[in-house]
């Protein structure tokens, strides 16, 4: 017998956690007792597969139980009140709108100011602002391997985004390739399969020069980590011929022991085969890699339980060759419509993948025909396993030979391995002995919902006092060196960005290899093979933005604002190079500590709200999502979970990449315009990261007027009134200057006085605060009238200087007095210098 | 027979992985280290002759512009040496590469194949201190094993 009973029946609660323990299953007592109450009625015991499968369906990873589970809310304050106005000056928020900005008044000592219960936070807030919008351009939303909206009349885009965290800190180079190749995985099983055209990749790592004597014991040091990471992603991507283009890297303390590695793919899928349906009588196929140990039980093994030989398992390892050839084979068998349906090996293995497929149907396979790396394992390892590049197909009986043939050609393996039923149950058999038989609806609906206290405590945000000073030359020069800002350089040219010969917005932009800085969002011409190849240039030049937005920094004043903070760079990157804000899409990535207290807990739904809230503003729906929660480490009895940190990454349209613009200045004599209002948002900026300051008023989104200049702006540029433009994020405005100059090898005049403010601002206020929504725009003289015409009237905006030749950055504080003048090679040297490693 | 194959740098072709690993072990407190070369190596066992091994090193293994290679070279004196291997059970993607590249070159042999790297510390550094820089930056225990001597 290859397959044992696990007894359950009459077991008490202490035991059956025991079981769930030494099996490393990962189910509560609750759940253990659904499941033992389901055999109970059956007559029978579990299998350990059974028990496997289940625990494997059932985990936070593949039911999002703590997100989509009952959430107890509430908002305490020493004293606030919640009011639909921010600060009582802002007429952004109509009064029917209950945003989630909050009033400080005194003498409420101890107020409860909001309590809620949320059956579903996932449905309740990011689903529901997308059922709200309705879009007609999203295609395929939420309920599929990736999100699809329209492209055009023939193809839509599908998009996803990933996290490989606990993977990557364990074996960064082989976590972070698996990283990619599982998301390139999931575009190809979107529908019946995207053809990849882009990765992107955000990457949140500890301080890499951290003192190794502050190194927790039996982690690896965070320079280690980043540079096996961005190797791993490097070597998969680069092999596959996929390009990244677009990305971030985040440094805080709080990533030591728990590095997030969020890998994204972006593809293009015709219309008509966006959706997949399985009919009983198909046949299932599983095609690529082979099985093996890999990665049983995941990110949930403790390797001191097991075995010198089974502590390997634990780790995935990719190769891009295998998963290359299927993805040929796959979408060569896809045109020819050889099969119904596709879906990836992830996490759970061929459990989940086929057990997803079967899901409507039923579905029974046998273990023994599944082609394995060597001999030796047992029917639930096979059934668990998470070795890579493994895709399942639903094929038509009759198309059997012909798809067998596809793949033949390019020497991959594929096996079929059971066919899809009717009965509406998964069994699973090995050498004609049931290993599995589940009905589907307890599998997949039988799940009990958790139930998690959630709490938000409102504190002041109180302004932070900066020292004035005469001169801020040397404080922009350390901005530009310091992590969060400086050069991703070093990373980017390890990437292939350009293969595939379609990106038209390069992620490292300038005149030559000197003069360069960064690009705010990469833009990809999918047609430019069949343009070139009619010798005309098509008539079709629409393209695909893609960008993101991510600030963890600003999640330790306020969870609320650092999600809305993203929604807005998210956007506004993608506005810089001509996107149409009202066609872009959004995707989530939460990765969260500890999701059983509730202060951790609390500040998620905060960041959900948020999501809720701006995407009904900005008209932008979210499409798909992934969360990664218990990123937690423990240090003796200590335990430490990351800051929560939420990636928004937006998919938008541009309509002509002919008419799509850079962030380099261009020209001298040109006109420099700041549009958006600054304000007195220091909260969580790099500058009083770099004085070691915490606390301080966190930048805030006012989305309808944000929204509206976006759309302006979207205008100007697409009209050709645009030479230049880059959006103000970390750094504030004076970062933004600075990287505009010397990646143009121009100089720039800049008066701060003219800079649209809500208040009266120090200096360093002006040049450092990071408020959203804001622009700098390069507009040449002629133009400048037209320009100031399609932004319209009412726009905060105003021209605050001028593109100079002579290549050094000069600024005139308030009174008029010269507050920075310095070179670009100054200021480029800096930002270069802190990760050429 | 076990073959093993060390592949170098011509000279004249600066070692960028070596001079990495040497600035990364000053980091790590280790200073006296003159130099730091690198190889990667792979090992070769059973259904081989001499005259394979060659074409292997060759043909495959080696770019004849910028390296060359060594089998089964004497241990260097007076330098210390950290060799890193992964450990048996974990998927080799190099190995399946090269085990395909040997057939297509038409050597017939199914040799097991595994590949590592080596490193060579030129300057003041003790055992204690090689076995420092081993942990903290060569390799992974969770799927490599290593050596120094």
């Amino acid at each position: 017998m290859e397959t044992k009973e696990i007894r359950l029946n009459g077991l008490k609660d202490d035991e059956l956690l025991k079981i769930s323990r030494d099996n490393v299953l990962s189910l509560s007592v609750v759940e253990m007792r659904v499941v033992q109450k389901y055999f109970e009625d059956l007559g029978r015991d579990p299998t350990d597969a059974e028990l496997e499968t289940i625990a494997q369906t059932w985990s936070e990873h593949c039911k999002h139980k703590t997100l989509t589970g009952v959430i107890e809310y509430t908002e305490t304050a020493d004293s606030a009140e919640r009011i639909a106005d921010s600060n009582g000056r802002n007429k952004d928020f109509e009064s029917n709108y209950t945003l989630n900005a909050i009033r400080y008044t005194p003498n409420k000592k101890g107020k409860c100011v909001k309590r809620k219960i949320y059956n579903n936070l996932l449905k309740e807030t990011i689903f529901e602002a997308t059922r709200k919008l309705n879009k007609p351009w999203c295609i395929s939303v939420f309920k599929d391997n990736a999100g699809v909206i329209e492209f055009d009349d023939e193809n839509g885009i599908a998009f996803k985004v990933e996290t490989h965290n606990h993977p990557s800190a364990l074996e960064p180079y082989g976590g972070a390739a698996t990283g990619i190749g599982g998301v390139i995985r999931d575009i190809l099983g979107v529908g019946l399969g995207a053809k990849p055209l882009a990765n992107t990749d955000v990457f949140c790592f500890g301080d890499p020069h951290l003192d190794w004597k502050k190194l927790p014991e039996g982690m690896l040091h965070p320079k280690r980590i980043a540079k096996g990471v961005v190797s791993g992603v490097r070597d998969y991507g680069n092999r596959m011929g996929i390009p990244t283009v677009n990305g971030a890297v985040w440094f805080d303390d709080g990533f030591v022991s728990n590095p997030l590695v969020y890998c994204g793919t972006m593809g293009i899928i015709p219309r008509e085969k966006a959706f997949k349906k399985v009919e009983p009588g198909d046949l299932v196929l599983v095609v690529g890699g082979r099985t093996g140990r890999d990665g049983i039980h995941g990110a949930t093994f403790s390797s001191t339980k097991l075995d010198q030989e089974t502590d390997v398992s634990a780790v995935q390892i990719g190769n891009p060759i295998v998963e290359k050839k299927m993805m040929d084979t796959l979408l060569r068998a896809r045109d020819k419509g050889f099969y119904r349906a596709v879906t990836d090996c992830g996490a759970g293995g061929l459990s989940s993948a086929v057990g997803e497929l079967g899901e409507e149907t039923g579905v029974k396979v046998n273990l023994e025909k599944v082609p394995l790396k060597y001999e030796g394992l047992k029917p639930w390892e096979i059934w668990l396993s998470e070795a890579q590049e493994r895709m399942v197909l639903a094929v038509p009986p009759e198309n059997r030979d012909k798809i067998s043939k596809v793949f033949e050609s390019e020497n991959v393996e594929a096996t079929f391995i059971g066919e899809f039923t009717d009965d509406k149950k998964l069994t699973v058999m090995y050498n004609r002995e049931i290993v599995a038989e589940l009905d589907m609806e307890f599998l997949h609906g039988g799940v009990p919902k958790v139930s998690n206290a959630a709490e938000w405590r409102v504190t002041e945000e109180k302004k932070v006092k900066v020292q004035n000073k005469s001169d801020y030359t040397k404080d922009l020069e350390s901005l530009l060196g310091s992590l969060n800002i400086c050069s991703r350089e070093w990373i980017i040219r390890q990437y292939d960005h350009e293969v595939q010969g379609h990106t038209v917005v390069k992620p490292m932009q300038g005149p030559d290899i000197v003069n360069q800085g960064p690009g705010d969002a990469a833009v990809i011409w999918p047609y430019t093979a069949e343009a070139s190849g009619k010798g005309q240039g098509s008539s079709n030049y629409k393209g695909i933005t893609l960008s993101c937005g991510l600030n963890p920094e600003y999640g330790k004043i306020d969870a609320y604002w650092m999600a809305a903070s993203a929604i807005d760079e998210a956007i506004r990157n993608a506005v810089c190079v001509g996107a149409d804000p009202e066609k872009i899409a959004l995707l989530d990535n939460f990765c969260w500590g500890n999701p059983y207290k509730k202060e951790i807990l609390g500040s998620l739904v905060r960041a959900a709200e948020a999501c809720h809230d701006m995407a009904l503003k900005y008209g932008a729906p979210f499409i798909s999502g992934k969360d990664s929660l218990h990123n937690e480490y423990a240090v003796g009895n200590r335990h430490y979970s990351i800051p929560g940190t939420l990636l928004i990454s937006a998919i938008g349209i541009v309509n002509d990449i002919r008419k799509t613009v850079t962030m380099c200045l261009k020209k001298p004599g040109n006109l420099v315009y700041v549009i958006g209002m600054t304000r007195n948002e220091l909260g969580g900026s790099q500058f009083l990261k770099l004085g070691k300051k915490t606390g301080g008023v966190v930048p805030k989104v006012y989305p309808e007027t944000a929204f509206r200049q976006m759309k302006a702006l979207s205008r100007a540029i697409s009209s050709g009134l645009v030479e230049a433009c880059h959006d103000c994020s970390e750094g504030g405005l004076a970062v933004a200057l600075a990287e505009m100059a010397f990646a143009g090898n121009r100089g720039a005049e800049i008066d701060l006085s003219r800079v649209p403010s809500q208040e009266k601002m120090s200096d360093a206020e002006m040049l450092f605060s990071e408020s959203n929504s804001r622009f700098i725009v390069e507009v040449s003289a002629e133009n400048s009238a037209e320009f100031e015409k399609t932004m319209t009237a009412g726009a905060d905006m105003a021209v605050i200087g001028r593109v100079a030749s002579k290549r050094e950055i000069t600024v005139k504080g308030s009174k008029g007095r010269r507050v920075i003048k310095g070179s670009n090679d100054a200021f480029r040297k800096s930002w270069k210098r802190t990760l050429a490693w | 027979m076990l073959y093993v194959v060390e592949i170098k740098n011509k000279k004249g072709f600066p070692d960028k992985h070596g001079e990495h690993v040497k600035h990364e072990a000053r980091e790590l407190g280790v200073k006296g280290i003159e130099s730091v070369s690198y190889r990667p190596v792979y090992s070769f066992e059973g259904g081989l002759a001499d005259t394979d091994i060659e074409q292997i090193a060759r043909k495959i293994l080696s770019d004849p512009v910028t390296e060359e290679y060594l089998i089964n070279p004497e241990k260097q004196k007076g330098l210390i040496e950290i060799e890193v291997w992964l450990k048996s059970g974990v998927t080799d993607t190099v190995a399946a590469s090269v085990a395909k590249a040997v057939n297509d070159i038409g050597i017939q042999g199914t040799p097991v194949i595994k590949t590592g790297q080596k490193y060579f510390f030129k300057g003041k550094i003790n055992q204690a201190q090689a076995e420092q820089i081993a942990v903290k930056l060569l390799y992974n225990p969770m799927i490599q094993k290593h050596g120094v001597r």
